[in-house]
């Protein structure tokens, strides 16, 4: 599988797993208040989803777990107590260990105390009992306890190291387990452990490491789409790459047939990233490729994952990440090159290589590990009740709080380290990059006028310099902003393939528009966003292939994923041939729950919209696929904070297709500046199609509407002096813009073209979003703002007016019409 | 979360995350920012205020409520200012003879702080007073301002008016959201 996704999974899935641990934290001080509720089961809902579209179906599983404690919580069958949070951390932890293991390409297991916990706390308070057991707890013991607890370890099969005491605490039900969380953690950050980091940790070293692959791809390949170079580069991004070309298989050049592939190649790769990651990348060319992969250093075997190793500090985890994977020895047997230092190595490590075989991580090394400890007393334990079981699980989560904390820390240590090629970067330090380099450049062009100032030849060669630095800071830092909507739309086949599966309905996906760029924090905001509506498609929309038949459909639904431009805005649309909404169920829905009048029609538009509000689900089964009636609320709100919109037509019998309609955010636009009664107004250039002189041309009136005539067409025109009630006369000579407008050629008269800008849009703020004719504002050069004109909205709007003009003249004078 | 901040504290820079309004029964005592505004004396708490400018060059924004005076450059960010003559429903002078201050006042929308310019007449001085000196407003008298007065300070020999900033904002997103209005 394309490890992008897997990353862009576990990136999302970090940063929801902060969401669902503070959302908890919040949720117990705040006493069950819905927000919180909403907020942390919004959460886990969108990793359960992410981590079913990834394939990692034991991650979707155990969240589904905790969705339906919070489900309970939200239908307040559950009451929120410190008990019920505790363990709903616990599991949002034990989340977090699945999901990092994961990364480092392994799998955990929820404990079966966790589970039973889990199912203990979703009955009702009334069933579950208050269990007093004696304190037997050797403090020292659960404090090594706690902090030997980093997530990752209860990776593997338990094997008993050790025996030892089950140790008992009281669930303190007074205290909250927050308020305990904190002061460890505090105290944790401070001091040390009283443990050392768990042995994981001490492992690495930093000997470099890499692989020797050969690559040789078949003749055909090309022919079948393979892109050597892409695979090649994507190899050197995993590290530093030494490529010897091997062109040993050329023929002659009149022999050669360029539809062929003659070459091989290759690479000396050093890297730290494990040997799955390099095979990844041949993923999809092995079948018809020869590829050979040998470590180039080969190391004992270290008992550790790179992922399952989470760092205390990010220091070590580093370091533990720079370890070569072991393992995996290619038969081809290039021997194992001894190591060039190692100096952090415990001497104690187990130096057995195992070629061939996954490493074995943690409950195999010479572990002082809590966790596996405590794990080893799991199959003993079982054996007990349900509810004593339960509650001793719970009294380990008391004692476990500061291994919460250091897992909640190691989340963020994690993403430090996960990879040293991207960076993630607060949007909005982003943003404000983007915008200074922006500013920048408008600077730089202004000094470009002062070239011309007598005296300032010298300076010439400095500022054409400077101009091109700026072009090249400001080109650089949106480049970092924009990706193609590609990115968005990659990961969906996948979905759809696997929601084909479990639904056994067959879906053929159809994208189109996938180079249409867009901000990147729309593409990482929208993706949520998309599986809801994509889920929803298949779940609610498309029919059985039996059902299809019988109402004369192809077998095959179709969902079709378009992304284009609109104007200045980018649509994004989700489109089904499906069964369409069920405007009587909504309807019927929406006045029960009050949302609508009783005596709505089933065609009134303000229907369909019903399935946008919060909680509103027509579906009352729950199923894997698509929610609870959370999502469309979901999908609203998330498009409404980046400043978009969704709407959603529908046919009965013929299909549904949502709608997104997002502004550029943030984008520098090529402008025209133009002035109109004395203000500068920035207009895009992309709505320009050409710019006359209206001087000659003949103003002219057709059917009472203004009218220029431009090389014999008559173009209807729009005075933005007239729009905006200039006072000022008007100037002798204007220019015209022209523009299309639902296909038709409009011209917009202004006072003055005054030359080119590049122009960083600002919003205009939420007091001034419903005037449609200002896309937004930018500072100029002078420091002056100046308003975006979109002339869409402004033709649009002088239409309508012009509508209402005509409509209040045909009722003053009825009798004319009539 | 609370802030306890000290009295006479300088104005924040922009971006700072403002202690919320309600814990101040913690503090004893509030620094208020008083202004002038059609002959009456209104006080807001200087938490709320980043800072004072004079009024400067507008760019007017064609077919926006009358009370919004225009926007302008704050530093790189464009800010809305709204003349608060508007809605407390007082004379406009067209003529703007004496200069006028535009008070950029910090409010959250969500959890995103907005600056937003309120244009008042002058701006004399900041006062700090205990919170129990602040009395009732009368529900009568103030004309359309009563409603965005939440209290009143007794002051030398008049009263002070405690803006309710925040409803003031909500009037003036009101007014801008129906489009029309003042």
């Amino acid at each position: 599988m394309d490890d992008r996704f897997l990353d862009m999974f576990y990136e999302e899935a970090r940063e929801l797993l902060m969401v669902l641990e503070e959302g908890l934290m919040e949720l117990e001080s705040r006493q069950g208040d819905r927000a919180f509720v909403d907020k942390v089961f919004r959460a886990a809902h969108s990793i359960k989803g992410a981590a079913a579209m990834v394939g990692l179906g034991s991650i979707a599983g155990f969240t589904d777990r905790i969705e339906t404690v919070l489900d309970k919580i939200r239908s307040q069958t559950v009451q929120v107590d410190s008990q019920v949070i505790s363990v709903l951390l616990e599991a949002r932890d034990q989340l977090t260990a699945q999901v990092e293991a994961a990364a480092g390409g392994d799998t955990v297991e929820p404990s079966p105390q966790l589970l039973a916990s889990l199912d203990y706390i979703s009955r009702p308070a009334s069933e579950r009992v208050q269990l007093v057991e004696p304190g037997t707890a050797e403090p020292a013991k659960a404090t090594q306890e706690a902090a030997g607890k980093t997530p990752p370890e209860s990776t593997e099969p338990v094997r008993p190291k050790r025996k030892r005491k089950p140790s008992k605490k009281k669930p303190d039900a007074d205290e909250s387990a927050a308020a305990k969380l904190t002061d460890d953690a505090g105290s944790s950050d401070m001091n040390p452990p009283v443990n050392p980091p768990a042995p994981a940790e001490s492992t690495g070293e930093g000997s470099p490491k890499g692989f020797r692959i050969r690559f040789a791809p078949g003749r055909e390949a090309l022919k079948r789409g393979l892109n050597p170079l892409g695979v090649l580069d994507e190899l050197t991004e995993l590290g530093e790459a030494f490529l010897t070309v091997d062109p040993s298989n050329v023929p002659t050049l009149d022999a050669i047939d360029p539809q062929l592939s003659y070459l091989a190649w290759e690479i000396e790769l050093r890297t730290d990233e494990p040997i799955e990651r390099v095979q990844d990348v041949f993923l999809f060319v092995s079948g018809e490729c020869r590829v050979e992969i040998t470590p180039l250093a080969s190391q004992p075997a270290s008992a550790f994952d790179a992922a399952s190793v989470m760092g205390e500090t990010p220091g070590i985890a580093t370091e533990a990440r720079t370890r070569l994977l072991p393992g995996s020895e290619p038969a081809t047997g290039v021997a194992p090159v001894k190591p060039e230092a190692s100096p952090d190595r415990p001497a104690d490590e187990p130096a057995t290589a195992k070629p061939g075989m996954r490493p074995v991580p943690s409950s195999e090394a010479p572990s002082s590990s809590g966790n596996s400890a405590e794990n080893s007393r799991l199959p003993g334990q079982m054996a007990g009740a349900l509810l004593p079981e339960s509650a001793e699980a719970l009294s380990k989560i008391n004692r476990s709080a500061s291994s919460r904390a250091a897992s909640a820390g190691t989340a963020a240590t994690a993403t430090r380290t996960s990879s040293a090629t991207r960076i993630r970067v607060d949007a909005s330090q982003l943003d404000d990059l983007v915008g200074l380099a922006g500013e920048l450049a408008v600077l730089a062009d202004n000094l470009q006028g002062l070239r011309d100032i007598h005296g300032a030849e010298s300076y010439r060669m400095a500022l054409e310099s400077l101009e091109r630095v700026c072009r090249q800071v400001r080109d650089q830092s949106l480049e970092l902003r924009m990706v193609p909507v590609e990115e968005l739309f990659s990961r969906f086949p996948r979905l759809i393939r696997d929601l084909a599966d479990k639904s056994g309905k067959e879906i053929q996906l159809r994208m189109e528009g996938q180079e249409t760029r867009l901000d990147r924090t729309i593409v990482e905001k929208l993706a949520e966003p998309m599986i809801h509506l994509i889920r929803n498609s298949v779940d609610h929309g498309l029919e059985t292939p039996a059902e299809r038949e019988a109402a004369g459909k192809p077998r095959q639904g179709r969902i079709v994923l378009w992304a284009g431009h609109e104007g200045d805005r980018v649509a994004l649309k989700i489109e089904d041939d499906g069964r369409g909404l069920n405007r009587h169920r909504i309807l019927e829905k929406g006045i029960a729950r009050g949302l609508i009048p009783a005596n709505t029609s089933p065609d009134d538009p303000r229907v369909v919209g019903l399935i946008f509000e919060p909680g509103f689900s027509t579906r009352d089964t729950v199923s894997e696929i698509s929610g609870r009636g959370v999502g469309l609320d979901v999908v609203r709100d998330a498009v409404r904070a980046l400043r978009g919109s969704v709407s959603v037509q529908s046919e009965p019998g013929r299909g549904t297709c949502f709608t997104f309609r997002l502004p550029l955010t943030l984008a520098l636009i090529d402008g025209l500046l133009v002035e109109v009664a004395h203000e500068k107004y920035v207009v895009p250039l992309s709505q320009v199609e050409e710019c006359v002189a209206l001087g000659g041309t003949r103003p002219a009136l057709s059917s009472g509407r203004m009218c220029v005539s431009v090389r014999d067409e008559l173009v209807p025109l729009v005075d933005l002096r007239k729009l905006f009630e200039a006072r000022s006369p008007k100037p002798k000579r204007q220019e015209i813009l022209l523009t299309r407008h639902g296909g038709q050629r409009v011209g917009v008269a202004v006072d003055r073209l005054l030359g080119r800008v590049q122009a960083v849009i600002q919003s205009l703020g939420d007091g001034l979003s419903h005037l449609g004719r200002f896309s937004g504002a930018t500072i100029l050069g002078d420091g002056a703002v100046s308003l975006i004109l979109d002339l869409t909205a402004i033709v649009g709007e002088s239409r309508a007016a012009e509508i209402r003009l005509d409509m209040a003249a045909a009722g003053s004078k009825p009798e004319v019409i009539s | 979360m609370i802030e306890n901040s000290p009295i006479s504290s300088p104005p924040r820079p922009a971006g700072t995350p403002i202690a919320m309004e309600h814990h101040s029964e913690i503090d004893r005592a509030q620094s208020y920012v008083i202004f002038q505004l059609g002959g009456e004396h209104y006080a807001l708490e200087v938490l709320r205020v980043q800072e004072v400018l004079d009024m400067g060059a507008l760019t007017h924004v064609p077919g926006s409520p009358n009370s919004l005076r225009g926007v302008l450059n704050l530093r790189g960010h464009v800010v809305p200012v709204w003349d608060l003559r508007i809605p407390f429903g007082l004379p406009v002078d067209s003529s703007i003879s004496r200069a006028p201050c535009v008070l950029m006042v910090e409010s959250f929308v969500g959890d995103q702080l907005r600056v937003t310019g309120l244009l008042v007449d002058r701006v004399s001085d900041v006062l700090e007073f205990p919170n129990d000196s602040i009395q009732p407003s009368p529900p009568m008298g103030l004309g359309k301002a009563s409603s965005y007065v939440r209290g009143l300070i007794r002051w030398e020999e008049s009263f002070l008016l405690v803006l309710d900033v925040d409803r003031v904002f909500l009037t003036l997103m009101n007014i801008a959201g129906s489009g029309g209005g003042f």
